[in-house]
């Protein structure tokens, strides 16, 4: 039977990688090690190989340890639908003040109103914003989510 | 206008540094270069996180103001979002921005700093920290402006 930390291994290389193979050169084992490392369990295998793995994956060995018991989510920055609708909202309330607020770039004109250049750098900045909404989120979550609620 | 000033030497003495990239991140406040059209950076605040956002076509210089201006807004009114740098609003006389551009000046060129390069030309030395020199007029030195 497999062990948590082997599973949870097997799930996110399955996740960041397309196949085991590509993943076994990127962080430079031989594919056959890697799939033994799996079948066999995680704890057999070498730790240098176990800290190659560990770091393709973004983690650290302890975090793994810490997964496996459950002290923390796998994806723990990751988005939920609640989340994803603040964004929008919020990113709604931006657009909003783009085209109202006199001292935002567009003078307070209508869309129609705007310029062939003007329009797309709305529409740089929309993407902008959007993207920078998503880490704002990501962060603050991790920043202030108290601990009592934090898994 | 006595009060930014105030404001940015104790922001230089408690970082004991000048340079508006180090303070912005000891302040915990993200900084992220995109590409911005003819916009060339703005500071906003989601969710209780606070960006600055530069055009990363923008040079060394260019950058370097521009992150200062834009932690004039985090510092002077960290709430107001919406605030954009363009280049034609860059001279705007909005009081926010007035406010921003005096705290990049004085952060950019704090009084020792004049002291010391008292042989060069005023000119001279804005153009060399990226500084537009129509804003000579917002620095000032015990009190008074600078150059009228």
């Amino acid at each position: 039977m497999k062990d948590t930390r082997t599973e949870i291994i097997e799930k996110m290389i399955n996740e960041q990688s397309p196949n085991m193979k590509a993943f076994a050169e990127s962080v430079d084992i031989p594919y056959t090690t890697l799939r033994s490392m799996l079948s066999r369990g995680i704890g057999n295998a070498s730790v240098d190989n176990v800290l190659k793995v560990c770091k393709g994956l973004g983690i650290t060995t302890d975090e793994l340890e810490e997964m496996a018991n459950g002290d923390k989510e796998i994806n723990k920055s990751d988005l939920t639908a609640k989340d994803e609708k603040a964004i929008q909202i919020e990113l709604q309330k931006m657009i909003e003040g783009l085209s109202l607020s006199g001292n935002a770039a567009f003078d307070g004109r209508t869309l129609d109103e705007l310029s062939e250049e003007d329009r797309e750098d709305r529409e740089l900045l929309i993407a902008s914003l959007e993207s920078s909404l998503r880490v704002a989120k990501k962060i603050a979550k991790q920043k202030f989510t108290p601990n009592k609620f934090k898994k | 206008m006595g009060n930014i000033k105030r404001r940015v030497e104790k922001l230089i003495k408690k970082y004991k540094t000048n340079c508006p990239f180090q303070i912005a991140k000891a302040m915990g406040i993200q900084i992220v270069y995109e590409d911005l059209g003819n916009t060339l950076g703005y500071y906003s605040k989601h969710f209780r996180v606070q960006f600055i956002h530069i055009n990363q076509n923008a040079n060394e210089a260019q950058r370097r103001f521009i992150c200062s201006h834009e932690l004039g807004h985090a510092v002077e009114h960290p709430d107001i979002n919406t605030s954009f740098l363009k280049k034609r609003t860059l001279f705007s006389n909005e009081k926010i921005e007035v406010e921003a551009n005096t705290f990049a000046v004085e952060l950019l060129l704090p009084d020792e700093l004049l002291i010391n390069l008292a042989d060069y030309t005023v000119h001279d030395i804005f153009q060399v920290n990226g500084i537009p020199k129509e804003f000579v007029a917002l620095k000032t030195m015990d009190g008074k402006k600078f150059l009228s």
